[in-house]
């Protein structure tokens, strides 16, 4: 298998072409390639310059690997975890007035941190687990949400309350003052907060009088889906928004523009559809990956038997196939590093690891159910180079403080550690939804568990029946949880740089989603 | 901001705000992920909570969430209590669209700083909005790929067309500026996103009326100028796929890119393609890996599947190796 994901030292460096046409974009390019590939050369130091990909070690067979070992080259390619560690430590505890534009952002501060740890395998002490539950409770908005920070600060916002139900995830827990009784209590209040945030479109504000974008509806579905909060109402019109804003690269934009029907050029239009959209801009890696993992929780709504109360024709579809062409081509090429892009003809950025590499264990399920087989797909992008980029040129230098970054000479920060560590987990683990687990899944699901209903804002809102509303519980719980590890971890550089597997879609630990959700579902 | 910070003189020590009692940040004891607020940041808050709990929509309130704002442009809450406090008092927006000139330079990545233009222009609602047009591009020259205004761009045209009020003149002169923006910078993926919109997915969009010809001509001549180009590749692709029109009839001008001399033409050759230039631009190696997928899509099409695998097997195995996995895929599905 390893001739298809060859490491970055075995492919030989080649630069962009000019073209005789050295534009700005071309400039910025060839720096970055400078850089990248300086850097290269120099870790391997001479002596080893001539040797060979960076060691792959299967956790099964690694005999022969093992013995050629050279201690250089793996402290050269080795995951600094306690540098990151005390890195991430400085975050956590303090910090300074220069990121006061993460102000309002202090959920996703805590995410970064606390994730990152979770990845790393560090394990936070109890009375830390306190505190940060603590100080995440005083986020909770009493008319539901979660703000930017305390609520007698911020109102609340879609993307802190992702935020702030994920680290909740992974440092609280059921008891007392472990948080989730509080959410549990808040969730109809959470609820009525995103059906304030809904536009007639299918869109969400981020927050009331704030900006739509797919981020928003990919916070909002990912903590509707955990707390157990989906109803019709809430689900109208997302799968058409979601599909629109897919461009003709085959990634998402930020959001697509409803345009009426009634414009006097409505002659082209397709006439099942009442209102045309266009993307807003063009494709990027953020907002691909919010729109992908979107799209695959819509997918996971719907059971078996159907969900009459939803649109005939829900959820609409994507084109997996373009979304996988665009994905695959956001990979470097091995002159730099084999680390992503964010969109076509811009430069490798670590945080892509996640926002891109992050979206493909989506892509390669999607692609099989389309292709009606029952095996998975094979890993379709590079995942040793991946973690070459983050190993060799993500990795703040060796003594310098820790941290993961954009790339060699910019400053490391929590947002790029924890995408950077996110994308090197699904890297190493061939994560696959398993419908073998699915089916067991839900015949194991309890029915007559679970927290209150959700009531609808409008009369007409609700599922049709209760039954249905049992059966999509049902099926979301199961897919939720069908995620799986396929086959022998594929770790670069040896085993000391194993990081733990997250959860494709959501983005905490395999192992963090089982007890939340199950506490939320009030399933075994 | 050292020398602001020497000078500063407490809020609580100015008249203008002796009435009011400032509130404190309710964070958790021994709240995680603090941030050391400077003393005017925690001090501008302090009254920013109390003059928002008792909902003060005033002159001062608007200094206050000013000040607040140059210190942190990513405040939603502030923005949000600003914006509120401009229409209750009835300001001109005209003024508020100047202030945030200023703010858009020094804050390009803050989302706030865009919506709350967005929100204003919506409020002003300006008859044409060549201003704002003529301030975007501007705005563009420094900063080529801002995601940020390229997505305002497209909002600001998609906004006032459907209210009416772009004429086609100013279409038209749209298109001729996003040329130009393409014509200095042929790889600025941006650019090419903007003729997207302006030529094919707009209500009205004039790009698909000739079946898509004006297109697909104006794609390949940038193909020929910059061989390497991803972005004019995936802009013919995705013209092709939306026109539904066959890949095949224009394999005669990608060919030489393919540098596969041998292929034989069976399908009707179209006549008047934009050829590439003899000799090709310098620095311009072969094959490309687009044109060999766009050979191996022809194959497809054609129904030659065996042929189209060889092409995606040869990518996979020497041409494009770091997505030798996908290739290897690609081929796979063409003969199963």
């Amino acid at each position: 298998m390893s001739e298809f994901y060859p490491s970055i030292y075995t492919l030989p460096q080649v630069h962009l072409s000019s073209n005789g046409q050295p534009s700005d974009t071309f400039i910025e390019q060839s720096e970055t390639e400078r850089i990248i590939s300086q850097l290269l050369l120099t870790r391997p130091p001479p002596a080893l310059q001539a040797i060979t990909p960076l060691e792959i070690t299967n956790s099964g067979e690694n005999g022969e690997g093992e013995k050629k070992d050279d201690t250089l080259q793996v402290e050269l390619t080795k995951l600094r975890t306690q540098e990151h560690a005390t890195f991430l430590g400085k975050w956590f505890f303090s910090l300074p007035a220069g990121v006061i534009s993460l102000d309002a952002s202090r959920p996703w501060l805590m995410f970064w941190v606390v994730h990152s740890l979770d990845l790393l395998g560090v394990i936070l002490p109890q009375p830390f687990r306190d505190r940060s539950v603590a100080t995440l409770l005083k986020f909770l908005h009493p008319q539901g949400g979660f703000g930017g920070g305390p609520v007698n600060t911020h109102l609340p916002q879609l993307l802190p309350t992702y935020a702030s139900i994920c680290s909740l995830a992974i440092v609280g827990g059921p008891g007392e003052d472990g948080g989730w009784s509080a959410v549990a209590e808040a969730r109809q209040k959470i609820y009525e907060f995103f059906m304030r945030c809904k536009q007639p479109d299918g869109s969400f504000v981020v927050c009331e009088g704030g900006e739509v974008d797919v981020r928003g509806t990919y916070c909002l579905l990912v903590v509707a889906c955990l707390l157990d909060l989906l109803t019709p109402e809430l689900l109208h019109n997302v799968d058409r928004f979601i599909s629109s804003c897919q461009t003709y690269e085959g990634g998402f934009s930020c959001s697509a523009y409803p345009f009426s029907s009634t414009s006097p050029s409505s002659d082209s239009m397709d006439k099942s559809n009442p209102i045309i959209r266009a993307p807003m801009a063009e494709a990027h890696g953020g907002y691909t990956s919010c729109s992908l993992n979107s799209s695959f929780l819509l997918r996971s709504i719907v059971p078996p038997t159907g969900a009459p109360s939803l649109d005939e024709n829900f959820p609409s579809p994507i084109d997996v196939e373009s979304a996988i062409r665009w994905s695959v081509l956001m990979q470097g090429e091995a002159i730099e590093a084999g680390g992503f892009k964010g969109r076509s003809n811009k430069l490798v950025d670590g945080c892509y690891s996640w926002w891109v590499g992050g979206g493909f264990s989506v892509l390669e399920e999607l692609a099989r159910r389309e292709a009606g087989v029952e095996r998975s797909l094979p890993i379709l992008f590079n995942n040793v180079a991946l973690q070459e980029y983050i190993l060799v040129a993500a990795q703040n230098e060796s003594g310098a403080g820790g941290g993961l970054r954009d790339k060699p000479g910019k400053r490391p920060d929590a947002y790029h550690t924890c995408n950077n560590l996110s994308g090197l987990s699904i890297a190493q683990h061939h994560m696959i939804h398993s419908s073998t687990r699915l089916t067991e899944l839900r015949e194991t699901f309890d029915s007559s568990k679970g927290l209150p209903a959700i009531r609808p804002v409008s009369s007409d809102g609700g599922w049709k029946s209760e039954e249905e509303r049992q059966s999509v519980r049902r099926e979301v719980w199961a897919s939720i949880l069908a995620w799986d590890e396929e086959g022998e971890e594929n770790v670069v550089g040896g085993k000391q740089n194993r990081v733990n597997a997250t959860a494709p879609v959501i983005n905490i630990l395999l192992s963090r989603v089982k007890p939340f959700i199950n506490y939320f579902y009030q399933q075994e | 901001m050292a020398t602001a910070t020497s000078s500063y003189i407490p809020l609580a020590e100015r008249s203008i705000w002796s009435d009011v009692q400032p509130i404190p940040q309710d964070d958790a004891p021994d709240a995680l992920v603090p941030i050391m607020y400077s003393q005017e940041y925690k001090d501008a808050m302090d009254y920013f909570r109390a003059v928002s709990a008792r909902k003060e929509y005033s002159d001062r309130a608007l200094e206050l969430t000013e000040s607040i704002l140059r210190m942190n442009a990513s405040h939603y809450t502030v923005w949000g209590y600003r914006m509120t406090t401009l229409l209750v008092l009835k300001k001109e927006l005209n003024e508020e669209l100047e202030l945030m000139n200023s703010f858009a330079r020094e804050n390009l990545k803050s989302y706030q700083v865009w919506h709350h233009r967005l929100l204003l222009l919506t409020h002003i609602s300006p008859e044409h909005p060549t201003e704002e047009i003529d301030y975007i591009h501007e705005s563009l020259l420094p900063d080529a790929k801002n995601y940020h205004t390229w997505a305002y761009l497209h909002w600001l045209y998609s906004h006032f067309s459907s209210l009416g009020r772009i004429s086609e003149k100013e279409w038209s002169e749209e298109l001729r500026w996003c040329e130009e923006m393409i014509r200095v910078d042929g790889r600025n993926n941006s650019a090419w996103g903007w003729r997207w919109f302006l030529r094919i997915s707009r209500p009205g969009a004039e790009g698909i009326k000739d079946d898509g010809k004006e297109e697909i001509e104006y794609t390949l001549r940038a193909i020929h100028r910059i061989p390497h180009n991803v972005s004019a590749w995936n802009y013919l692709r995705g013209s092709l796929k939306y026109l539904k029109k066959p890949l095949t009839p224009l394999l005669p001008a990608i060919l030489p890119y393919t540098e596969r001399e041998d292929v034989t033409i069976t399908a009707k050759e179209e006549t008047n393609l934009p050829m590439p230039s003899n000799p090709l631009p310098r620095d311009t190696p072969l094959p490309i890996s687009y044109a060999l997928e766009f050979l191996a899509e022809s194959y497809q099409e054609q129904g030659l599947s065996i042929e189209a695998a060889a092409v995606y097997t040869e990518l996979s195995e020497k041409y494009d190796r770091m997505r030798s996995a996908y290739w290897a895929y690609r081929a796979k599905r063409c003969v199963v």
